[in-house]
């Protein structure tokens, strides 16, 4: 089942951020997220030879999928911005409010290539509970 | 406008994952991964070049613990995951989830550190999941009627 997956791989993320913070206490932020895209760098090498993959051209894809690397810089770019700005409470509901709108409407318009999942109004229970589970993480 | 960038920061984390989902429909997962630390490690090498901010002092790694530098490695696995994620569930679903598995894993990290637990995190996390599979739901029940 892929739900429990996707919630481990958040826990991955947990790690990842507990492991950063070590190398940004000592280092700081820029040369933290550089030793880190370094190190990840050679590690999916190292997995790419080891799972015998090709590689494969990059011919005729659209430039925009090409690059989620800069995206995610530009996440972590302003994931500490904001928390010097606006400290933790108020970045995580703001950035949650972002995620919830932005998953629902590629969700529903099948953008970037993903699965249609058209809206129902039924979900906007969901949704509610979703946003009230965050507040109450949030807050509590 | 910080209110603005903290969204946007949102809007990001959900967009490069999708990106990634994206790309690996044309090539492997692994290639997809290799693509994504390539690109952001030309990105902050451009950063670091332009604005600065780095200090990569030889004498200071060692004050590194071996748990600092293994960020990125859990990272691969991260992306690898994320691209199977995303593609199985709906973008909403898969974006949620992680973010449970990440606050229940803070949770315990924190806990192990000696922070107080709290009831109403975990109250929380238990809504965010029914709403996540109250919607899957409606999602699976809305495929079947069509």
């Amino acid at each position: 089942m892929y739900k429990p997956i996707a919630m481990f791989t958040g826990a991955l993320v947990a790690l990842m951020i507990l492991s950063n913070s070590f190398m940004v206490a000592v280092f700081g932020n820029e040369s933290a997220v550089f030793v880190n895209h370094a190190v990840g760098l050679v590690t999916a090498l190292i997995f790419f030879v080891l799972t015998g993959s090709r590689w494969q051209s990059l011919k005729g894809i659209p430039i925009f999928y090409l690059l989620a690397g800069i995206t995610g810089l530009a996440t972590v770019y302003l994931s500490n911005l904001s928390f010097l700005a606006l400290g933790a409470t108020l970045t995580l509901v703001l950035s949650m409010f972002g995620r919830i709108v932005t998953s629902s409407v590629i969700d529903h318009f099948g953008l970037m290539g993903m699965r249609r999942y058209p809206f129902n109004p039924l979900k906007t229970l969901g949704l509610l509970l979703m946003a009230l589970g965050v507040l109450f993480i949030v807050l509590g | 406008m910080d209110y603005i960038l903290a969204t946007i920061m949102g809007m990001t984390i959900v967009i490069s994952m999708v990106q990634n989902a994206r790309l690996a429909k044309d090539i492997s997962r692994e290639q997809t991964t290799v693509m994504n630390f390539a690109t952001g490690l030309i990105g902050i090498s451009f950063m670091l070049f332009t604005i600065g901010g780095g200090h990569l002092t030889i004498g200071a790694w060692q004050s590194v613990p071996l748990f600092g530098w293994v960020g990125g490695a859990i990272g691969v696995a991260v992306v690898f995951l994320s691209t199977i994620i995303m593609k199985q569930l709906s973008v909403i679903a898969g974006s949620m989830l992680m973010y449970t598995g990440q606050m229940l894993a803070s949770f315990i990290i924190d806990y192990a550190r000696g922070v107080q637990l709290s009831p109403f995190k975990i109250i929380g996390i238990a809504l965010v999941i029914s709403g996540i599979y109250l919607n899957a739901w409606v999602d699976g029940r809305g495929a079947k009627a069509s």
